[in-house]
């Protein structure tokens, strides 16, 4: 049995790996270019020029390891170029392939993009012309070539001019409908981002250059004591109060807790905390409670006083994770007490004269208890990623404020770590629980666990 | 007992009301006239409006959703003093920071959650019952197929797939999404005919020799598919999902449906094992009747009523999913109506109490009036 769960400890691996495929591909295909967002974000306002931008951009992609190829090896149209990635501009790069397609030839372009490369490089050109310069290269097709170059009819660039008539001269579409197979070897953005986790190294983050593994592990902190405290809550709260509704079962207290509860499961949790910043949190009524972060604590302020603070900030953001979780724990351990308290040895028990409160929690809840087990194998990765609407609408510095910027940033380091992070934690949850299960109740077979 | 069927009947009602709300929703709040008459005759929702024409029937409530009533912008309260010309134009619920009025939003809000639920649930529940009827019905040791089949089915399907990624132009932006989708269809249907043939010719080929078979260990690949899609947590997933393909209604239903049918799979899973034990399968099975028509006429139609009744679950969490992705601002664009747009104006105006307290309200009835429905046909206690 033992070696039934190693076995799907080991089957972790091949489902990480599918994993890591599918978010890096995933990022692949998401729009906007995290170095040009970066760059923009360095160089907003200076008015460089179109050669000293893609200068700086090709050393910062670089430095970021983006002038690989993404994978091991790519298909691809015959007209679209397999050293694409070299080119650092994205615009530039979706417009050479615009004009390949059309076109159907990439040598050609790739001759145009040259002679333009080369034409831009050359000494002592007028401003006329630089920006006749940055016009062509802003069109994507022959058309709008064509018509830039006319339009100045005083400025001549007869390299770029040949290579746009041989261009039109030479249409290959067919091309288009032709696949290519190019392989990179092991020198890719893939490659080398599995080789840093395997070492452990999550690689640096793309928007501020800092470790990922350091900047998702300070959110962490953060999340965790949200989330622990409230899993903890929750717990605590909900399993006396299902025993006492399943021990007094149809009473008033069952019914009005129940139907309490099951409300509760319904009411949206960014609604509530939107209620709970309005009404209590400042507003134009009761100003009770901070609502924004977790408070800054001075290091002058005893610990009291930072506690005080701490606990003041806490509590909406406890509130609004703990009341969901509290229907779903009451709701799966009251109907387990109500099926154990039926049954023949809870008879037996009162038979012989036990007290009430053995029969409820010495026998019932010992065998009711099972399906907690499972809630806190679900709950265990909620400490990652669990509080994503609490934290965004209090503004607190934790996971889901991370994610949600890393996405904004297309800081593709960072999302995956959060997501190979977070996958990691649910699976090892299920087998946690499932192993419980096990070495509580050894009866229970694999066969059961598997259904 | 009389509770629990009070409960019911309030569920189902307010079921049906926003459902009626929700189709009827163009001609319940429109600033647009609904009958105008003119010397050519009376003209049902005229798309223009000469000055000549006389209204005959308006909309109850004469806003759009996306329409701004300027001099009641900035988030006039529903109690409060309105700059209206008459009660007919009255903001009965107020209106937001622009100037929209918030009963339409609320309408129209209800049509794309009813939409979003609806479809969502449909796709989801499309790829979780296929799956979990399959894995079940062959388990890991009764799906044999022919080696040649096998081999053609899977090299196929591969093939496929680098023919729909590579060679349709995606990344071209001279062209346009219609074009591109309508490639794609043309290349699917050319691969699927293409299919149909070979299998065809195939297995009327096969009956004169026998070959050999290889066993596909069906149950246990769905399973490790379930796995791997239950081992990323949802939001993130859906999330991502949308930062990539720019959100619309169509979208967002793409989006949560390819995400959220993994439950809907296990369920369907269980639900067929189950009946995979009555005698009827087994007596199916020796009739010699084949695995498909088994799965069709006889597996699903038993198994398919308690999984159609799960989806009421589904469609209230697709409900909540699609409110908390445009309360984030990473679900639909502002031009949509969303219940989830409307509170999250309401964290910009602290004091517009109405902003959040109708639309959640609104959320949190259709959630609970789908989970009452559910639990009540699964013959749960409340």
């Amino acid at each position: 049995m033992l070696g039934y769960f190693f076995k799907r400890l080991l089957l972790f691996i091949p489902s990480l790996w599918i994993l890591s495929i599918l978010f890096f591909f995933l990022s692949k295909f998401s729009p906007g270019d995290p170095a040009l967002n970066r760059l923009e974000s360095s160089l907003l306002g200076n008015g460089s020029s179109i050669e000293n931008e893609l200068k700086s951009l090709s050393k910062l992609r670089h430095q970021l390891g983006l002038d690989l190829p993404d994978f091991y090896f790519s298909i691809h149209r015959k007209t679209k170029s397999d050293t694409l990635y070299k080119i650092p501009n994205p615009q530039l790069r979706q417009q050479l392939t615009d004009l390949a397609f059309e076109s159907g030839s990439w040598p050609l372009v790739n001759n145009y993009y040259n002679s333009w490369k080369q034409a831009s490089n050359s000494v002592g050109l007028k401003n006329e012309e630089l920006s006749l310069l940055k016009k062509i290269i802003q069109n994507n097709s022959l058309n709008s070539i064509q018509k830039s170059i006319n339009t100045a009819n005083n400025i001549q660039f007869p390299s770029i001019q040949v290579a746009v008539e041989k261009l039109k001269k030479n249409n290959t579409w067919w091309n288009n409908y032709i696949l290519e197979f190019s392989w990179y070897g092991t020198t890719n953005q893939y490659h080398q981002w599995l080789l840093g986790i395997i070492k452990g190294q999550l690689g640096e983050s793309y928007s501020d250059g800092n470790a990922v593994g350091d900047k998702i592990s300070r959110a962490l902190k953060t999340t965790s004591l949200i989330t622990l405290i409230s899993i903890f809550l929750a717990f605590s709260i909900a399993i006396p109060l299902a025993i006492k509704a399943a021990a007094n079962q149809a009473s008033i207290f069952d019914k009005t807790v129940s139907t309490l509860l099951y409300a509760f499961y319904a009411l949206p949790i960014f609604w509530v905390a939107t209620l709970l910043i309005i009404y209590f949190g400042g507003g134009d009524y009761l100003n009770w409670f901070p609502s924004y972060g977790l408070g800054r604590i001075s290091e002058e302020s005893t610990f009291l006083e930072g506690l005080q603070i701490r606990l003041a900030h806490l509590v909406l953001p406890i509130f609004c994770l703990t009341y969901g979780a509290l229907a779903v724990i009451y709701k799966q351990l009251r109907n387990a007490m109500i099926h154990e308290l039926s049954s023949d040895y809870i008879k037996t028990a009162k038979a012989k004269g036990l007290k009430k409160s053995q029969v409820l929690y010495r026998h019932a809840f010992k065998n009711a208890s099972f399906p907690l087990i499972t809630l806190a194998g679900k709950a265990f990765p909620a400490i990652v990623s669990g509080a994503f609407v609490v934290e965004f609408i209090f503004s607190i510095n934790g996971m889901g404020k991370l994610t949600l910027d890393a996405f904004l940033a297309r800081d593709y380091p960072v999302i995956f770590g959060i997501l190979m992070l977070a996958s990691f934690v649910t699976i090892l949850g299920v087998w946690l629980a499932d192993l419980c299960y096990h070495i509580l109740d050894p009866r229970i077979s694999i066969k059961s666990i598997q259904n | 007992m009389d509770k629990k069927k009070g409960a019911k009947f309030w569920a189902k009602g307010f079921i049906m009301l926003w459902i009626a709300v929700a189709l009827f929703a163009p001609f319940l709040a429109n600033e647009k006239p609904l009958l105008t008459q003119d010397n050519t005759g009376i003209h049902f929702l005229p798309a223009t409006r000469s000055s000549s024409s006389t209204i005959l029937l308006s909309a109850p409530i004469p806003y759009s959703p996306s329409s701004i009533d300027l001099s009641n912008s900035n988030g006039i309260g529903p109690f409060e003093k309105q700059d209206i010309s008459s009660p007919f134009y009255r903001h009965w619920l107020g209106t937001d920071n622009l100037g929209r009025d918030v009963l339409s939003n609320l309408i129209h809000g209800g049509k794309t959650a009813l939409i979003i639920g609806l479809g969502a649930m449909m796709i989801a529940a499309l790829i979780g019952i296929l799956l979990g009827t399959i894995g079940a019905y062959f388990g890991d040791n009764r799906l044999r197929l022919n080696q040649l089949k096998f081999l053609l089915f899977s090299s196929f399907s591969l093939l496929y797939l680098v023919l729909v990624i590579c060679l349709i132009p995606w990344d071209i932006h001279l062209i346009t999404a219609e074009k591109k989708i309508g490639l794609f269809f043309i290349i699917s249907s050319l691969f699927l005919s293409l299919l149909i043939f070979i299998n065809y010719y195939f297995s009327k080929r096969q009956k004169k020799k026998n070959s050999k078979t290889i066993l596909v260990p069906i149950d246990l690949l769905i399973g490790r598919l379930i796995e791997i899609m239950d081992s990323i947590p949802l939001l993130f997933l859906i999330i991502s999902l949308s930062a990539i393909l720019n959100p619309s209604i169509f979208t967002v239903i793409f989006i949560i449906g390819l995400s959220a049918w993994s439950g809907i799979a296990r369920y369907a899973r269980a639900e067929t094992l189950k009946v995979m034990q009555m005698d009827y399968i087994a007596s199916s099975k020796a009739l010699g009747i084949s695995n498909f028509r088994i799965i069709l006429k006889h597996i699903l139609p038993n198994a398919l009523g308690p999984v159609l009744v799960s989806l009421s679950f589904g469609v209230s969490a697709a409900i909540l999913i699609e409110a908390t992705l445009s309360f984030i601002g990473m679900g639909l664009s502002a031009t949509e109506a969303s219940w989830g747009q409307l509170i999250a104006e309401a964290r910009t105006n602290y004091s517009a109490w109405w902003l959040a307290v109708f639309p959640g309200l609104a959320i949190f009835l259709t959630v609970l009036s789908c989970n009452l429905i559910g639990d009540q046909f699964m013959g749960k206690k409340l």
